[in-house]
């Protein structure tokens, strides 16, 4: 608007300026005013003048905008006008341009594209002038665009570029934007990989090795000529086909999933190839099959094919024909197999000496050894021709059975791959049992995974003596070097069996006798020390009896030998029936049998029962060849350990103890020197107790039992003593046991019976005050003899008033036949004799159950009397047993009585009499007489010192007992101390004792133990713990138990230990106890 | 403590000359910091829409209107002092625009 005006007013020119000049003052004012801070000031017209500084800031921040964004493009950019002068450039232009001086000038600008093209020469000029054609067009606007690759090698490098023409959008028409991208780095890509390509091609091609690609449904996307050769089939052929379909048998069915168990491990992510990935099946081993139908073995190296963005597109395989390869492993490791079989079965040859060791031993090796699923060993009967299985191994019952049926059923044997090969004498095989139609059992052998099998004859002489059957788990086993050698093995076995069977022969021979078809001597040592061994093993004894027929000779020469013969067989069968199992029976000559046999409980029952039964065997008639024969026999025992260390030494024993008893009239002897002795001893004593009876060696001991209230003889015992010629005088324990198993016990208790009745009225005639005497009935005596007969008689034959007479019986002597015992125990007891239950305690039964029986008394037995004092529990029986026996009303007497403190214990408990060593031993009738003369009584304990009140002390220091002892002596007690709660226990048992100071801490019993034990056997005691210990822990307990009254800390004050002491028997006074 | 009232403000540029682009960040932060959750801003271009800046008695670029709460206040300038702006707008600094 300005400028139209200014060539018009030249004044105006002038007041213009001024204007301006104003304007700008202005703005500068207002610039001043606002601190710079405001852009753009409004007329009142509302018009927005931008301020100078503001429009200046604004338009070079456009153009360095715009200059920014294209210099940032890594392509080089140039504008052109409609005549294809280059307008503009950016940055990467520039450089390009200078860097390889293609432009004279600054920068090209101003400068003809086109002309730049025309200048180009040599392999570049093409490319020039297409692309000054293309910016021409797209001037022209023709074509909206245009683009075009090319090579640009410049001095510095070889180069690929893009060029791009576009219109310029807007303002001016005409322009064009061309752009050249560099584009060497993608070129040079796509060249490498195509180079890779064809590399990788050719090498597929020319490798000797088998290569395949599939796509992920399986077809055939690759397939190298190699594998094609192998094949037989051609390229076109394969491409694009199923390749499980084509290549892969149908019994390999999982080959497929296989395949598609590689695909899915792709999807989990891994990207690497199989061989690396965790499925394993980086190699794979699968057949294929050729265009004739061969299979081969292919080795397999597995990868998955990606497309570029990851996604599994198929598989690469390369593969190796391992076929030949494979077929020798399998050949060397069955021959490995064949040769540990052969060589197992050698060693099994040299060791084993009977038959059915070698059948099994030869299948078991097979089997585990050989790796074969199942090994047979079949015999053949040389006469019938027939055959039965011996030995299997690998087989189920079931199909051992099947077979066993087959070969025995001569309508199927025959057709039997096992008969042929024993028929013809020659190996058979079956290398593929799916398809051979000679197998009988195919399904069965199917069935159990038998591939294939061969049957190799036995032959023994050209004889066919069995067959062994080897079965495989693998097709095509039995090839010809396995049959060589296994052929060999079956050799080895025949002859294994020739040479047994030999043997066995000469050993039945050599060990058994031919008549009876016992052992013979040989073979009967051989079981004796076998025996023997094991009895010296655990500690056994085995006896050998032998057996000597009488008259024997005699029979032979009067009736025949063959009668003699047939007598031998009949003894021989009769002693295998009787004797008792087991043993181990042989002739050993002509008409001698041995016997052995281990002891099975007790050397001496085991000897007599097979003793019994080996002359038992003879008892009956026997009957031969028409004949009724009676025959008697001698028999010589040795047992071993006692008779020898060896089955020779027993057995000679034996037959020259057979030796004594022939020239004996005994019909066996013992060569046992222990078991004669014995005998002889038994039989010695036996003879002597009977002459004892006659010639009158017994004797009768009485032991005195006195009332323990008042101390005097109220009565005796009867012990019996034999008076031996030799040895001396005799207690029962030597002569009683015999008595009773011989039963001389009866007249044995009879004349004991007789004796006292007898003694006790001379004693009366002699004007003696004489006590009731009890007399011991055996168990023996109760059941065999007429007890009440001879208790009558004796009574009459005395005139012995019967209640003068006791008798005493032990529980288990009523126990046997309890019904009986009551009865002769009533009519006794209604004679006016006294019965006492012996021993009571050691038995089983109650106070409750003897009720029915008329005992008047109960004897405690010995063994609870002796730790009554000290022994809780038997001082609870004893006290008990006293308590119950008085509540039936049976006076109770205490045996074995030897101290005053059993005496005392005893007696507090209410026990009646007593006998013991306290008062007398059992002495002689004429000193029994004499303490009855004298009227010896047991002297009862002061009573004086009774009537005191005592206290006890217990501590195991000495000091401490003399020092309470002097201190509460002055209160008037008796004072007893003892060292230990044992001695403690004695002195209560001694004395009456109403208080007890213990001490806590004492070597063995501690004191809240005694206390414990004194408060159950002597509840009404008042007890205090001393102790210099606060052991609140077992005191307390001690107090909860009852077993302390007080506790008293040490060290005591005296007066308040008095004080305490004092207290403690005036609460034993009042009878509360403690 | 009572809940700030809305603030609606307008604020006038010409294009982006450099004040105008100061005026507008500074604002932006301020809101952010003193005003946050109770304000409205409209940011109008004078050179564009030269009719509202004569509407509103607009002479000068960038002016900032406070429209509410009322008085009505102008401020020209770049926004650069927020203690002035605080005081000039009439709001009370409690505290929470220094976190």
């Amino acid at each position: 608007m300005a400028s139209t005006d200014r060539g018009r007013h030249p004044d105006l020119c002038a007041e213009l300026s001024r204007l301006i000049a104003t304007l700008h003052e202005t703005e500068q004012r207002i610039a001043v005013l606002t601190r710079g801070e405001v852009d753009a000031v409004a007329s009142s017209e509302g018009h927005n003048y931008l301020l100078r500084q503001a429009q200046e800031q604004m338009r070079k921040d456009a153009s360095t905008r715009n200059a920014a964004i294209l210099d940032a493009l890594p392509a080089h950019v140039a504008l052109l006008d409609g005549d294809g002068l280059i307008v503009a450039v950016n940055h990467a232009w520039h450089s390009f341009a200078r860097e390889n001086g293609y432009v004279a000038g600054e920068d090209g600008l101003a400068s003809s594209y086109f002309e730049a093209c025309d200048y180009v020469v040599g392999v570049e000029r093409d490319a020039a002038r297409r692309a000054a054609a293309g910016i021409r067009s797209v001037i022209a606007g023709t074509t909206a665009s245009y683009a075009q690759e090319y090579p640009c090698d410049s001095p510095t490098e070889s180069k690929w570029f893009q060029l791009v023409v576009t219109p310029i959008e807007g303002e001016r028409p005409g322009g064009v934007v061309v752009m050249h991208v560099d584009i060497s780095s993608r070129r040079r890509a796509e060249g490498e990989s195509a180079e890779l390509n064809r590399r990788f091609a050719d090498l597929l091609t020319n490798m000797q090795m088998a290569s395949v690609m599939l796509d992920t449904h399986g077809q055939i996307t690759f397939c190298s000529d190699h594998l094609l050769r192998l094949t037989g089939w051609s390229r076109e052929e394969t491409l694009g086909n199923d390749w499980f379909e084509q290549f892969v048998p149908a019994a390999d069915r999982a080959v497929r999933s296989e395949f598609k168990l590689l695909l899915a491990s792709s999807s989990e992510g891994a990207r690497d190839d199989i061989s690396d990935g965790a499925s394993g099946a980086g190699k794979y081993e699968n057949h294929i099959l050729t265009r004739d139908g061969d299979v081969r073995l292919m080795r397999w190296s597995n990868t998955l094919q990606r497309s570029p963005s990851g996604q599994v597109i198929g598989t690469a395989s390369i593969g190796e024909d391992v076929t030949e390869q494979r077929q020798a492993e399998i050949q060397l490791r069955h021959l490995n197999r064949v040769q540990r079989v052969l060589s197992g079965i050698n060693t099994l040859i040299v060791r084993v000496s009977d038959r059915d060791a070698l059948y099994q031993g030869a299948c078991r090796i097979a089997v585990e050894s050989g790796g074969f699923l199942m090994a047979m060993l079949v015999v053949v009967d040389p006469s019938s021709g027939g055959m039965r299985v011996a030995a299997t191994a690998g087989k189920d019952e079931g199909f051992v059975a099947e077979i066993h049926h087959v070969l025995t059923t001569p309508a199927l044997a025959e057709h039997s791959l096992t008969a042929r090969a024993v028929r013809e004498q020659q190996v058979v095989v079956a290398n593929d049992c799916r398809t051979d139609n000679r197998l009988t059992l195919a399904a069965a052998f199917c069935e159990r995974g038998v591939k294939s099998l061969a049957v190799f004859p036995l032959l023994v002489a050209e004889q066919t003596v069995g067959a062994f059957v080897l079965y495989s788990a693998e097709l095509d086993f039995f090839g010809s070097d396995e049959l060589g050698l296994l052929t060999e093995l079956t050799d080895d076995i025949a002859f294994a069996m020739d040479h047994i069977e030999k043997s066995e022969r000469l050993a039945y021979l050599a060990f058994y006798d031919q008549l009876t078809g016992l052992p013979n001597a040989q073979l009967f040592q051989d079981q004796l020390d076998r025996y023997i061994a094991a009895a010296a093993q655990d500690g056994g004894q085995v006896c050998v009896f032998v057996l000597d027929l009488d008259g024997f000779t005699d029979i032979n020469r009067r009736l025949g030998r063959q009668v003699g013969d047939a007598l031998l067989r009949a003894v021989a069968t009769r002693l295998q029936h009787e004797l008792p199992q087991p043993f181990a029976l042989a002739r050993t000559a002509a008409d001698t049998f041995a016997v052995a046999s281990p002891s099975v409980d007790g050397v001496a029952l085991g000897c007599d029962r097979v003793r019994d039964c080996t002359l038992g065997a003879l008892r009956e008639v026997f009957r031969v060849a028409g004949q009724q024969i009676r025959i008697s026999g001698k028999v010589g025992i040795a047992v071993f350990p006692e008779d020898g260390n060896d089955g020779k030494a027993v057995l000679l024993n034996a037959e020259s103890a057979l030796k004594r008893a022939k020239s004996s009239k005994q019909n066996y002897l013992y060569s046992s020197n222990a078991l004669n002795a014995l005998a002889t001893a038994r039989l010695t004593l036996e003879g002597e107790l009977r002459e004892a009876l006659v010639d009158n060696q017994f004797r009768v001991h009485y032991q005195p039992r006195v009332d323990m209230a008042r101390g005097d003889i109220v009565g005796a015992e009867a012990l019996i003593r034999w008076q031996h010629p030799v040895r001396g005088l005799l207690a029962p324990a030597e002569f009683i046991e015999l008595a009773e198993e011989s039963a001389l016990i009866v007249p044995i208790g009879a004349w004991m019976l007789q004796a006292v009745c007898a003694q006790q009225m001379a004693w009366t005639a002699a004007g003696l005050q004489t006590v009731p005497v009890a007399v011991n009935v055996s168990a023996v005596q109760f059941e065999q003899g007429d007890l009440l007969q001879v208790i009558r008689a004796a009574l009459q034959a005395s005139a012995l008033a019967p209640q003068m007479l006791h008798l005493e019986l032990t529980e288990s002597a009523v126990m046997r036949d309890p019904d009986a015992a009551a009865a002769v125990l009533q009519a006794v007891r209604a004679l006016g004799v006294e019965l006492a239950l012996d021993d009571f305690g050691t038995g089983y039964s109650s106070l409750a159950s003897i009720k029915r029986y008329p005992f008047s008394t109960v004897k405690i037995d010995r063994s609870f009397v002796t730790h009554i004092t000290s022994n809780v529990e038997d001082a609870a029986i004893a006290s008990a047993t006293i308590a119950m026996a008085h509540r039936l009303r049976l006076k109770v007497v205490a045996e074995g009585v030897e101290t005053q403190g059993q005496f005392n214990y005893l007696r507090s408990q209410g026990c009646d009499e007593m006998q013991g060593y306290l008062f007398s031993r059992p002495v002689a009738a004429e000193a029994f007489a004499q303490m009855l003369r004298l009227g010896t009584r047991l002297p009862m304990a002061d009573v004086a010192d009774e009537a005191k009140p005592t206290l006890l002390l217990v501590d195991d220091e000495r000091g401490i007992r003399s020092a309470l002892t002097r201190l509460l002596r002055q209160d008037g007690y008796r004072i007893l101390s003892a060292g230990s709660g044992e001695d403690g226990l004695e002195l209560l048992a001694l004395n009456a004792v109403q208080v007890i100071i213990s001490d806590q801490r004492m070597p063995g019993m501690s004191g809240t133990e005694f206390l414990g034990k004194v408060s159950r056997l002597y509840p009404a005691t008042v007890r205090i713990l001393l102790s210099g210990y606060t052991d609140l822990k077992v005191v307390t307990e001690g107090v909860n138990q009852g077993a302390v009254f007080k506790f008293v800390t040490k060290p005591w004050d005296d007066d308040q230990l008095r004080q305490q002491v004092r207290e403690a028997f005036a609460h034993q006074q009042t009878g509360a106890g403690g | 403590m009572t809940a700030k009232p809305l603030y609606v403000l307008q604020l006038f540029v010409a294009d982006e000359a450099p004040n105008s682009v100061q005026a507008r960040g500074n604002l932006r932060a301020f809101c952010a910091t003193h005003l946050r959750g109770c304000h409205q801003v409209e940011v109008i271009d004078v050179l564009e829409d030269p009719a509202r800046a004569l509407d509103d008695g607009i002479f000068m670029t960038p002016m900032l209107i406070k429209r509410l709460p009322l008085p009505m206040r102008r401020i020209v300038g770049t926004l650069s002092d927020s203690n002035a702006i605080l005081e000039a707008l009439g709001i009370e600094d409690d505290g929470h625009g220094i976190d």
